[in-house]
């Protein structure tokens, strides 16, 4: 659709992108398991922001709007974005259009370490496990198998990694799974499970902070490797001849992905689908050039994550959703949508 | 003459042996399990019963029977006191979930009790015990709505099937007796909001529909998630926030965090600071096995009314 559009319309298409964006994260805050008057809840968010008179609010109003949905939209956006920018880098490195954020094992690792806190609570020595170090430090032993085992002198292997990364995925399922299963409390549990499958519900102000962070660092890094996530996709020997320098690019590529799917996954659950959809989806509509790619998708990313976080939270209130939950379940049917109706083009 | 007293003495043998089938008489309990319907006749005592509940296990050495218990299941709290030494001398057949069905044919059981998920198709289904010549019995408590009534159900229905009627009507009784008591004491006064807080830290678990819901609204309370329709579900803290809860009750058990820590979680919770339960400290701790359906539960209500309405008490 867009693919040859010139720069004035992308540029008009992403600032739409980020009106929508900005309103998504206005309809969301407003809306929740708790009905709260829209306009109550403006007064709040810029009484809070102003440092003004907010006496006149109850203060379990303020505390559901300030401390409670407002840093849960944020990092729902930044996770959105992050994921999405972390499957396009892992598809273009792979050459794979299968491939999404989690094929390196990461997510893995991550809910292996969250369970343990989860469920085991207190290791001996270490004492008690906090959740979202415990789940960091699966993802980054995770990582470093992957990396030592998937590179030779300095090299990576792409295909080796991918390997290394799928054994070690079905290694820390089963570990998550043992410990699931070994564990006599059916609520705990309950909310192993639920946290397994990507949630919000226990983002606070302390997590924005690292979302858009690590987010920001993400792009910093890689929006400069365009031209060179271009080369790669159409071939690696190809790359080398015009100069890409594949060692270095492919290092840094992997690890702002993984450091990126480690924190988010760390904060918020192994949320699946999107990393591996959206970038699809965008391919579709602004072709394959990454550019504009990763522009067009983390915005989309943002929006559709935050809008899957709302239904989430509104289906079937009092109880939350896990968002993962929703984003396969809405995801999918347009998924396929667009497949049917499109000559889609993985690499062009 | 010979042949009347022989008539006699043949009318009365048989007589005499007609007795004791008269004497134990057949209790009939009609019950669901996994979509199918149920009578389960109990024409005899049992003599070997495996209990795999806690609240089970207690209503059993309630009723003066831990004589025929040969095992139970893991436990949710300690024993109250008066039972300690007698429970001290059971068997523990699994420490952490269920047996094996090796282990529990192990242990020859006529009876089995416990939660209904004893009796899914993953543990213990009703063709298993049939095959094996194990009485099972459901406790009425676990069939929704589940009320204090259903309790006194069980209560009788047990009395019924180990023919020790008395002691069963005794309890019963005295339950009756005290939540009148408690219910007299509070009469007339609005009920207080109660939170249930069982666990959890990204989202909160509590109890809402059955057993739980209708103590706190007998000792004067109204739970804020009594409208859905599960017994125990997850929630979100936006809604406990938003309904002010006056009072909140936070379940122990054993298998759960140390209550220390829960309760330390609460009360510095940056966004439940405002909440009137944690403003004036109001929060009350009471075990598991009190709301799942034991004598037990007549003391939590009264804990539970004393802390919603101090001044009834």
């Amino acid at each position: 659709m867009l693919r040859h559009s010139k720069k004035g319309v992308m540029t008009g298409v992403y600032a739409a992108l980020v009106v929508l964006l900005v309103l998504t994260l206005v309809f969301a805050v407003n809306f929740g398991s708790v009905d709260i008057y829209y306009k109550d809840v403006f007064r709040i968010i810029y009484g809070k922001l102003t440092g003004g008179d907010l006496s006149s609010y109850k203060s379990s109003q303020i505390n559901i709007i300030w401390a409670l949905r407002l840093p849960k939209v944020i990092v729902a956006a930044c996770t959105g974005a992050g994921l999405v920018l972390t499957g396009i880098l892992m598809q273009a490195i792979t050459k794979n259009p299968l491939a999404d954020p989690y094929v390196l094992g990461i997510s893995s690792g991550a809910s292996a370490g969250a369970v343990v806190s989860l469920l085991i609570g207190t290791l001996p020595v270490i004492g008690r496990v906090p959740l979202a170090e415990s789940a960091f430090a699966g993802a980054l032993l995770t990582a470093v198998i992957v990396f030592i085992f998937g590179s030779k002198n300095g090299k990576i292997n792409t295909t080796k990694m991918i390997l290394v990364g799928m054994a070690l995925s079905s290694f820390f399922s089963a570990a998550t799974n043992i410990i699931i299963f070994l564990t006599p409390d059916a609520r705990r549990v309950q909310s192993a499970t639920f946290w397994l499958s990507g949630s919000f519900a226990g983002t606070d102000w302390s997590d924005v902070p690292l979302a858009i962070g690590v987010l920001v660092l993400g792009l910093i890094l890689t929006l400069p490797l365009t031209r060179e996530l271009d080369a790669l996709l159409v071939g690696e020997d190809i790359a080398r001849n015009t100069g890409v320098n594949t060692v270095r690019v492919k290092w840094i590529l992997i690890l702002v992905s993984t450091l990126l799917t480690a924190i988010l996954v760390s904060m918020s659950g192994a949320i699946g689908f999107v990393g591996f959809v959206i970038p699809h989806i965008s391919r579709n509509i602004v072709g394959a050039a990454h550019k504009r790619l990763i522009w067009f998708s983390i915005l989309l990313g943002a929006i559709f994550l935050v809008w899957a976080d709302l239904f989430a939270r509104i289906m079937f209130s009092p109880q939350e959703l896990p968002v993962g939950v929703v984003t396969s379940l809405c995801g999918t049917p347009a998924f396929l949508w667009m497949l049917r109706k499109s000559r889609y083009s993985f690499s062009k | 003459m010979n042949r009347q007293w022989r008539k006699v003495t043949a009318l009365g043998l048989v007589m005499a042996c007609a007795l004791p089938m008269t004497a134990g008489a057949a209790t009939t309990v009609h019950t669901e399990l996994s979509g199918k319907e149920y009578d389960i006749e109990y024409t005899e005592v049992p003599e070997r019963v495996v209990t795999l509940a806690n609240f089970t296990t207690e209503m059993l050495l309630e009723l003066g029977l831990s004589d025929k218990i040969v095992g139970y299941g893991y436990m949710d709290n300690e024993v109250p006191e008066e039972y300690a030494e007698e429970f001290s001398k059971l068997t523990c057949i699994s420490e952490a979930s269920n047996p094996s069905q090796e282990d529990l044919l192990a242990a020859e059981p006529d009876f089995l009790t416990g939660w209904y998920s004893t009796f899914s198709d993953t543990n213990f289904p009703y063709d298993f015990c049939e095959e094996n010549g194990i009485k099972p019995y459901i406790p009425r408590v676990e069939y929704a709505p589940a009320t204090i009534e259903s309790v006194y159900e069980d209560f009788t229905n047990l009395g019924e099937i180990f023919q020790v009627q008395d002691r069963a009507n005794e309890i019963v009784t005295d339950m009756k007796n005290r939540i009148e008591a408690v219910q007299t004491a509070v009469e007339g006064k609005d009920p207080v909001s109660v939170f249930v807080y069982d666990s959890g830290e990204d989202a909160p678990f509590t109890a809402s529909a059955g057993l739980p819901t209708n103590m706190i609204e007998l000792a004067g309370g109204t739970n804020i998630f009594a409208d859905t329709e599960k017994n125990w579900t997850a929630a979100a803290w936006e809604d406990v926030i938003a309904a002010e809860p006056e009072c909140i009750v936070v379940m122990d058990y054993i298998a759960s965090d140390p209550i220390d820590q829960k309760l330390e979680f609460l009360k510095s919770s940056d966004i439940l600071a405002d909440v009137p339960a944690i403003k004036n400290d109001n929060i009350i701790v009471i075990d598991l096995t009190d709301v799942t359906g034991c004598y037990r539960s007549v003391d939590a209500i009264e804990t539970m009314a004393k802390a919603f309405h101090p001044d009834c008490f």
